[in-house]
């Protein structure tokens, strides 16, 4: 089975003076990992950066040991990354849109077509393959754009609020799509629920003001005895 | 709630560097195009030659009547010295003498402006004698009872207003200053399009940004909050205006100092119907523009309520204008039409027309001054306008739904993995750009017309059968032709019993014989040149001006749909965000960039393929291609082609930089559209940054 690691070195971001992202390092390897923290902690920021839409001001990123700087386009080959803005093409079906994804993903049309069914049809949403997603409801948008984050079998999958307008079932659904992904896959979770989180990750890394405060490991942290939302409200109050 | 929708105008930075730009640009525009240097071929004498003398004039202690008595023989001084020079160097001008046409024709002016300021008694009188000998006419003439109750109203008003302006006494005013400011169609365009670009962010951006949703559900947020952005727009119209001719006034008087505004405005405008002072003037003009500026922010308004797409927004727009502009310059003002060109908005806007002298309009029989009427139905229709685009404003909020009707075939597609197809298809269908380049196709039809046979003179026609017989590669043969024809036209004319009809036709001869031999002047001094008749070849080549004018028309229509094209295929991935997903895919940078380039080289392509083919090929078949491969420079206005560039290759050239042009206005919006992040806000910076500069170069 594939190991793989992510590497953050002092990664830094600021806005006009405000401190966004401050030395920010972590080595993340293969497994489920929760991003935690209040709104504008820096948690979009740190995944834009990871998804190099946004460039750092100061810090490196290292992929399976490699800089992505100088890995250029491979690196983005290994990334599956699903924003927090339901960023959809409102005039293009469901179908369109995941092949035109896969084309930008620079996978052939043969691997195309034997992944999007089967993700389509992991999201529920096959049978509306040919809707335009204009006419999507929120949490149909949120699927659609959860399974073209896997698409290309990703090596690392970058999640901004996935789960964000999903109704219980469908929040099920998708925690066990990811516990089950992630088997030989580095996957960061965003999110504000904490329960959506708890179940399946390795690791939990809440941030405050662009710090990392605390890293909170599942397996072994928890049997302290206090709970993960407990903590949560005592570190951010 | 104003005060919120002005602080919005006022803290929007595209607005305000918007503004900036467009008033940048008015007072550049008057800059480049009053402060100019002496034309001999128009023979229009410079600015700071008509300054000075005008200068020297006021200072002068005497009457009018003595200064127009001074100009008046300066004029037939310099008029007798240019006749005998004229008649020692038997016929010949020279360079030198332009410098005294110069002169003779800024006496010529000034003459013309003393003399309305001096002939205003009489010109008076003349209108009033006029108004009687028409009253006497109409009562023998036979007329409808309407027709004759409104030439009845119309000269009893004529005969009052004028009447009454009889005491009023102007004096000399150098009048080229204000009559620069009135009416200038380049400041039109910038309050124009500073205003729609104010409406387009109050209303299209804030509802593509589904703010205006968000206001729908409170309390105030339909009709008042409509009523305030139309509000908020009409103190932004005010102080666009008057900031726009303040400083257009400013600029105008740096160039031509403005002298006292409190002398009557018949000193510069002798038929005004108004006893006001040129400062009144000037105020009533700036009320007049405003109304109408208003007028026109009130239609943006209601269309931007109206419709929520870019697209038809842009479409609604287009057409309104393009329609209101064709009605006011194609219909005649005798047509039956008539109504359409003088209720036209364009005709409201006239303001320096309306203020020029009294002018009515026949309202159910009865005279109306057009000066209060206009006024008075722009601020009605912006009323109208404005009321109509709250009462859409104020409308639920429907969402059209996307149609799933053919979903069914949408699953049995096969998918495809080319970025480009894709590309195309998001462009093309899906941001309705086809659509687009149909409605850019019906124009590029309307206005495909290729330079064709014109009516000649009978110079020309001798021109053209002499021509043919010497046309090809210019030799000594060339020359010996051309000579042996002048010596048997000369001796034809010396014949005796000569008459006038066949005089007429010799002189034409020997016009068209001169006109070949000044071009085989021009030929001898160019090796390999060719002899070539071709009016087609100089229409596709920039030489001919009717030509190039009706280009620049084209260009205007051809640019905005460029814009809208351009700006549509890249502000699809910026709805939503999509862009962020775009980047982080593998091919979401350089590849995509490529085919978002290649779709818009292939859009230029279909546009240029509209708007500049069709023409170029009519010309040529209508002309003809032979000499095609003959060195470039063979043309005269060719002089300064370098190498030996044929004209083929000239023509490639020139229709590759029009695409070139194309691709130009592609980068541009691109580049715009990225970084304003609004398809309407780029397409408004688009075409002001591309059809202003039009507009200049068709004034001038």
């Amino acid at each position: 089975m594939a190991q793989h690691q992510l590497e953050l070195v002092n990664l830094t971001k600021s806005y006009k003076g405000k401190l966004a992202l401050d030395h920010f390092s972590y080595r993340f390897e293969t497994g489920i990992y929760g991003l935690l923290g209040s709104n504008g902690a820096g948690k979009s920021t740190l995944m834009n950066i990871i998804t190099r839409n946004l460039k750092c001001d100061g810090g490196q990123i290292f992929f399976d040991r490699a800089e992505a700087g100088k890995l250029k386009q491979t690196y983005l080959s290994h990334i599956g990354y699903m924003p927090q803005q339901q960023s959809v093409y409102e005039k293009l079906t469901l179908q369109r849109f995941m092949y035109y994804m896969a084309a930008l993903k620079g996978m052939t049309k043969k691997q195309a077509a034997e992944q999007i069914p089967q993700l389509l049809d992991r999201v529920g949403l096959w049978e509306d393959r040919g809707r335009y997603m204009g006419g999507f409801s929120g949490g149909m948008k949120q699927r659609a754009l959860i399974a073209q984050a896997l698409l290309g079998d990703p090596d690392l999958i970058i999640l901004d609020e996935p789960t964000a307008g999903l109704d219980p079932l469908q929040r099920m659904a998708v925690r066990e799509m990811i516990r089950e992904l992630a088997e030989n896959k580095i996957v960061l979770i965003s999110t504000h629920v904490i329960a959506d989180i708890e179940p399946i990750a390795k690791e939990i890394l809440m941030i405050r003001d662009g710090k990392l405060i605390k890293t909170l490991s599942l397996l072994t942290d928890r049997l302290e005895g206090e709970s993960l939302e407990d903590m949560y409200i005592r570190l951010f109050q | 709630m104003v005060k919120n929708e002005w602080i919005k105008l006022c803290g929007n930075r595209t607005l305000l560097l918007f503004m900036i730009l467009m008033l940048l640009f008015n007072g550049l525009y008057y800059k480049w195009s009053l402060d100019v240097h002496a034309d001999i071929q128009n023979q229009e004498p410079s600015a700071s030659a008509y300054r000075q003398f005008t200068g020297e004039l006021l200072t002068l202690s005497a009457s009018d009547e003595e200064k127009l008595r001074f100009v008046s023989d300066s004029l037939t001084e310099m008029s007798e010295i240019m006749e005998r020079q004229l008649r020692s160097e038997m016929g010949m001008i020279h360079n030198n003498d332009a410098e005294s046409h110069l002169l003779s024709a800024l006496y010529q002016e000034i003459e013309d402006e003393l003399s309305r300021v001096t002939g205003y008694r009489d010109q008076i009188d003349t209108i009033l004698q006029n108004v009687d000998v028409q009253m006497r006419r109409l009562e023998f003439g036979n007329y409808g009872a309407l027709e004759r109750h409104f030439l009845e109203s119309r000269l009893t008003k004529t005969r009052e207003i004028y009447g009454g302006l009889a005491d009023v006494e102007p004096v000399f005013y150098p009048s080229r200053g204000i009559r620069a400011l009135v009416d200038d169609p380049v400041t039109d365009c910038c309050c124009l399009f500073i205003l729609l670009f104010a409406v387009f962010q109050l209303l299209t951006a804030e509802r593509q940004n589904e703010l205006i949703i968000l206001s729908k559900t409170t309390r105030r947020g339909r009709g008042a909050h409509g009523t305030a952005k139309a509000a908020a727009l009409a103190i932004l119209c005010a102080v666009v205006t008057v900031v726009m001719i303040a400083e257009s006034i400013l600029v105008i008087g740096s160039i031509y100092p403005f002298a006292s505004l409190m002398h009557p405005a018949q000193s510069v405008f002798p038929y005004c119907a108004l006893r006001i002072s040129l400062l009144g003037y000037l105020c009533i003009y700036t009320l007049i523009k405003m109304l109408f500026y208003l007028m026109c922010t009130a239609v943006f308004y209601v269309i931007c309520c109206l419709f929520r797409k870019v697209v038809f927004v842009f479409f609604m727009l287009a057409g309104t204008v393009g329609l209101t502009v064709f009605l006011y310059l194609s219909i005649s003002e005798v047509s039956w039409l008539a109504p359409l060109k003088t209720m036209n908005p364009i005709a409201f806007g006239q303001a320096g027309a309306l203020l020029e002298r009294f002018q009515c309009a026949n309202v159910f029989g009865l005279a109306v001054n057009k000066l209060v009427l206009y006024p008075c139905l722009c601020a009605a229709l912006a009323l109208a306008f404005f009321a109509a685009g709250i009462r859409a404003f104020a409308l639920a909020y429907e969402k059209h739904a996307v149609s799933d009707r053919f979903s069914f075939l949408e699953k049995k597609k096969k998918g495809h993995v080319g970025i480009l197809r894709h590309e195309c298809y998001k462009a093309l269908v899906a941001q309705r750009i086809l659509i687009v380049l149909a409605v850019a196709g019906i124009f590029a039809y309307a206005l495909n017309t290729p330079f064709g046979e014109k009516r000649m003179s009978l110079s020309e026609l001798f021109y053209n059968q002499y021509s043919e017989e010497v046309k090809g590669a210019y030799t000594d043969k060339t020359d010996e032709f051309i000579r042996q024809n002048q010596e048997i036209v000369t001796a034809w004319m010396r014949e005796p019993g000569v008459e006038e009809w066949q005089q007429i036709t010799y002189r034409a001869m020997s016009e068209a014989l001169t006109q070949m031999s000044q071009y085989t002047q021009y030929l001898a001094a160019h090796e390999n040149s060719y002899y070539i008749y071709n009016e087609g070849f100089t229409a596709v080549t920039g030489g001919n001006e009717g030509v190039n004018r009706q280009n620049i028309m084209v260009s205007m229509v051809l640019y905005a749909f460029a814009a809208v094209c351009f700006v549509l295929t890249m502000s699809i991935d910026d709805q939503h965000g999509e862009n962020r997903l775009i980047h982080s895919t593998v091919k979401g940078r350089n590849a995509y960039i490529r085919s978002k380039v290649l779709v818009g080289m292939l859009i230029a392509a279909v546009l240029f393929g509209m708007f500049w083919l069709p023409p170029l090929k009519g010309t040529l078949r209508i002309w003809g291609t032979e000499f095609m491969f003959a060195p470039a420079y063979s043309l005269e206005h060719l002089d300064g082609v370098w190498g030996s560039i044929s004209i083929f290759a000239y023509i490639c050239l020139r229709y590759l930089g029009k695409y070139m042009m194309l691709l130009g206005i592609m980068i541009v919006s691109y580049l715009i559209e990225h970084k304003v992040k609004s398809s309407v806000a780029a397409i408004v910076w688009v075409c002001a940054i591309v059809e202003i500069p039009l507009v200049v170069m068709l004034l001038n």
